[in-house]
């Protein structure tokens, strides 16, 4: 059965800057919080308080979930992540949702017209 | 002493935080601080680590199912668990236990501490800061604070002023003329690179997740992208993401001598010098010395199998058979060679590449047909290559006019520097490219010898070259001192290769 993804969303800017993260390819949080620097050419940055935070919160509603251990890992701390089908289908739904905002808000900017004094 | 304060408070607070919650990120946050630490500064993590505190424990009930006992919500209810409910906070009917009481105690007193200390830090950095700009910055006793000597320890400047301190090698140290204008310049160079703020390291460095091959220009002889660069090779993690350097001035004829001295080895001087002194560019090679020195000290920090290796891209030209400039052109096909050494590396041998040259070879021209680096090597790799642009205020060849400059910066949203930021899409990618390279550049066109000087990209925007920028503070040129040389057997030698070489374009063009 689907899920009703609209319980989802809207998401958190960090909730939806790590599903983004995780959206090419599984990472351990070091590299989300990497990722998420360079998609946001350094704009937004998420401390580790706040990424494992937000993880764990992630995690529990099954919209990302660990990967298996990378045989020859260098560190045994790093723990990889990956995107669930649902959370692929909550990302493209709030990807959508942006962009309905972003179209009606151009819309409605457009209608303005300057006033004449 | 500090690191192991800030770790111990660290670990202090991660160890208040619920049980379930350690267990499972308690490591790699601690981990993650170790990366973090210095580029972040220990007082921002530790007050993400007591937000993050705050929120287990309050916002995610984990206070309740911890003090109370976990209890079933109700339905309705349950809508709004991840919201405050403190009407539904209760006390328990016996007394808590004194382990309990003493742990809800440290807390309490955490969250009044914490926030005090990060206030008292910042306030100590920020006198500190005030008084080593006003050590760097003033002209009475310009060198002599420790702020500077620790700068200076980094990039390779010594206290008294010359470059390349602490290498085995002497050319530098004599050939940069070590005025005090000229140090001034470059003090406020390393005071941008060294800002708080690591957004250009980062940016440069993150770009290896998706590239084998990222290649950021070098503005030659420029000593502040020469300070940037020095400082990137410091940035932990650096030897975890590139695994090789490829860089323009060093001629791949020594690369086993090279390989030799940047493994530790004794090399003697002559030896190593022959690499940049040799190359087919004469005599423009001035700053190379102090990128190798700085690498090879790197590496000795490095275990084996993580040393940077540098890669010399230059044609293997031998100078004792070269007798005249046709024999010197036979050696011209410098970016068909550095594409296929820099291919083999990232491809075949599937390492991380980290590109050094100027922004001609790696800028991506499409109006212009000669087979630059970045074009040969995309033309079987399509879209492997991030190209970096550095660019930067007049005055100076390599910096744009001022109105593209402040345009640039508006879109950007900051005047910050160094800073990185990614140009495909952005509002900054759209501008014309033309404005931001002033440099002297003379092309055939229709036979003829034209200065192309402000007009080297028609038509092409920013994002046309490259797929990031990397915007530094105005360049400061390293003056050589022509004079060193003299009478020296290398000296003799630098003349006979001018006098082999073909005359350079005319100096003052008038005509674009």
């Amino acid at each position: 059965m689907k899920q009703d993804i609209s319980q989802f969303v809207p998401l958190s800017p960090a909730a939806f800057h790590i599903l983004l993260a995780l959206a090419g390819d599984e990472l351990h949080g070091y590299g989300i919080m990497q990722e998420i620097v360079q998609q946001s050419a350094g704009k937004y940055r998420l401390g580790p308080g706040t990424l494992y935070d937000n993880l764990q919160r992630l995690m529990e509603k099954g919209l990302i979930e660990e990967a298996a251990r990378r045989s020859g890992a260098t560190d045994p701390r790093r723990r990889y992540y990956r995107l669930t089908a649902l959370g692929r289908r909550v990302l493209s739904t709030e990807v959508e949702r942006l962009e309905g905002m972003l179209q009606e808000a151009r819309t409605h900017l457009r209608a303005l017209k300057p006033r004449r004094t | 002493m500090a690191r192991s304060l800030s770790r111990f408070f660290y670990r202090g607070l991660l160890s208040l935080h619920p049980p379930s919650f350690q267990a499972q990120f308690a490591h790699e946050m601690l981990w993650i601080f170790d990366e973090e630490r210095k580029r972040r500064g220990a007082t921002k993590l530790l007050g993400d680590a007591l937000l993050s505190l705050g929120r287990q424990w309050i916002v995610r009930r984990a206070l309740q199912k911890w003090f109370i006992g976990d209890f079933t919500l109700s339905p309705g209810l349950s809508q709004i668990h991840e919201l405050f409910a403190w009407e539904r906070i209760a006390l328990p009917e016996s007394h808590l236990p004194l382990p309990r009481m003493v742990q809800g105690s440290l807390i309490c007193l955490l969250f009044v501490m914490v926030p005090l200390s990060v206030l008292y830090d910042g306030s100590v950095r920020a006198i500190q800061r005030g008084s080593v700009t006003r050590r760097t910055f003033g002209h009475s006793r310009p060198f002599a604070s420790s702020g500077f000597q620790r700068r200076a320890a980094l990039s390779g400047l010594s206290a008294e002023g010359s470059l390349g301190t602490g290498s085995a090698f002497g050319d530098s140290q004599q050939a940069i003329q070590s005025t005090n204008e000229g140090l001034d310049g470059l003090a406020i160079g390393s005071s941008h690179v060294t800002s708080p703020d690591r957004n250009a390291f980062e940016g440069v460095l993150t770009a290896f997740r998706r590239h084998n091959i990222v290649a950021l220009d070098d503005p030659h002889g420029d000593q502040v992208a020469s300070e940037f660069r020095i400082q990137l090779l410091h940035q932990p993690g650096f030897a975890d993401k590139v695994n090789d350097i490829a860089f323009e001035c060093g001629n791949s004829l020594y690369q086993k001598v090279l390989d030799r001295y940047m493994a530790g080895g004794k090399v003697p001087h002559e030896e190593i010098a022959a690499v940049w002194r040799n190359t087919t560019q004469v005599g423009q090679c001035d700053l190379t010395e102090q990128f190798y020195s700085e690498v090879r000290k790197v590496n000795e920090t490095l275990p084996r199998a993580k040393r940077i290796r540098v890669l010399a891209l230059d044609p293997s030209i031998d100078w004792n058979k070269v007798h005249s400039a046709a024999d010197w052109v036979r050696f011209m096909d410098r970016d068909a060679v550095a594409a296929s050494l820099i291919e083999r590396e990232a491809f075949q041998r599937n390492r991380k590449v980290l590109v050094i040259m100027g922004g001609m070879h790696l800028y991506r021209n499409k109006h212009d047909s000669y087979p630059w680096v970045t074009t040969l090597i995309e033309k079987k790799h399509p879209g492997s290559v991030f190209v970096i642009a550095t660019l930067r205020p007049g005055p100076g060849p390599n910096g744009a006019t001022e109105s593209a400059f402040a345009e640039l910066q508006k879109r950007l949203g900051t005047s910050e520097v160094p800073f990185f930021a990614l140009l495909n899409g952005a509002p900054a990618g759209s501008l014309d490219a033309n404005p931001f390279f002033q440099f002297p550049n003379f092309r055939k066109v229709e036979g003829k010898l034209t200065n192309m000087t402000g007009h080297l990209f028609p038509g092409l925007t920013l994002q046309d070259l490259a797929d990031a920028c990397l915007i530094l503070g105005p360049e400061k040129l390293a003056q050589v001192d022509p004079k060193i040389y003299e009478g020296t057997p290398y000296g003799k030698e630098l003349e006979r290769r001018r006098r082999i070489l073909p005359a350079p374009p005319p100096p003052n063009p008038t005509q674009p």
